[in-house]
């Protein structure tokens, strides 16, 4: 089965369709929590602002105009939203979300690894962290976040190498796929 | 080799995606009332069908911008009115065939 495109499903979902919007969600989560990631720098606070900016989107999905571009949309959702969490420095002490991955024994040198990351992107822009964790974390072409981020796809690679170049430094070891 | 750096230790497993993606849902639902489809439709066709009322409209109106081409309707309308006015003033009824040849 082929699948939908995002503005088929939009339009769905102005209809009503919650499997639609469900499908869009499940589509494009990992990107916004990763520029909630690149926003926030915390892996939990990131997916509590993916879930808000979903819930936002959902809630003004008559506005979109461009339902083709939604995981745009989304991303720049996020983003605001998270620019303005870290501006106020208010960050919810009391959040409804779900657990955090219970860490077994075999996590240990993965949270480690993710500490490492983590405190290594805090040397990168705001955008270059975007662009990395879209391009290396998510796979995403760079025509698709120079559409995403508003950016012409030449300065998407030039964030992507910079960025790169500063977490190799920084990093004593970075596992390679 | 690939040049990527591996951020995997920062990505939520699958399973914790489905749980993420079930609680959204769950909210976003709860929030906004389903859309009856008519309603939608109304939503979505309604500025379409506003515009072109409005443009029905100011094709009706235009004409009459312009001064009429038909002054004997014109003169008639008039003495027809003119005709009911004396009526309403006088308070005498008018002979049926009068207002008629008024008319006409």
């Amino acid at each position: 089965m082929v699948d939908e495109d995002d503005s088929a499903l939009v339009a769905r979902a102005r209809l009503g369709d919650e499997s639609a919007f469900t499908t869009l969600v499940r589509r494009h989560l990992r990107a916004a929590i990763a520029v909630g990631i690149a926003v926030l720098h915390n892996p939990t606070e990131a997916e509590d602002l993916a879930q808000e900016a979903f819930v936002i989107a959902w809630q003004s999905l008559d506005t979109s105009r461009e339902p083709g571009r939604f995981a745009g949309w989304v991303l720049s959702i996020v983003r605001n939203r998270g620019l303005n969490r870290l501006q106020a420095q208010r960050v919810r002490a009391e959040r409804d979300v779900v657990e955090e991955e219970p860490m077994t024994y075999g996590d240990a040198e993965r949270v480690a690894l993710k500490q490492e990351l983590l405190a290594a992107l805090q040397h990168l822009t705001q955008v270059q962290r975007e662009v990395v964790l879209l391009h290396d974390l998510e796979s995403w072409s760079h025509a698709e976040i120079s559409a995403a981020l508003n950016m012409s796809e030449v300065s998407s690679r030039q964030h992507l190498f910079q960025a790169r170049r500063v977490l190799r430094g920084l990093m004593a070891e970075v596992p390679n796929e | 080799m690939s040049d990527r750096i591996d951020f995997s230790p920062l990505t939520p497993s699958e399973k914790r995606l489905d749980q993420l993606t079930a609680r959204i849902t769950a909210k976003a639902f709860a929030t906004k009332p389903k859309v009856h489809p008519v309603l939608a439709d109304l939503r979505r066709f309604g500025a379409a069908v506003v515009v072109v009322s409005a443009l029905l409209a100011g094709v009706a109106w235009v004409p009459a911008l312009w001064p009429s081409r038909t002054p004997v309707k014109q003169q008639q309308t008039s003495l027809s009115a003119h005709a009911l006015a004396e009526w309403a003033q006088s308070g005498e009824v008018p002979a049926e065939i009068d207002l008629l040849e008024e008319t006409r």
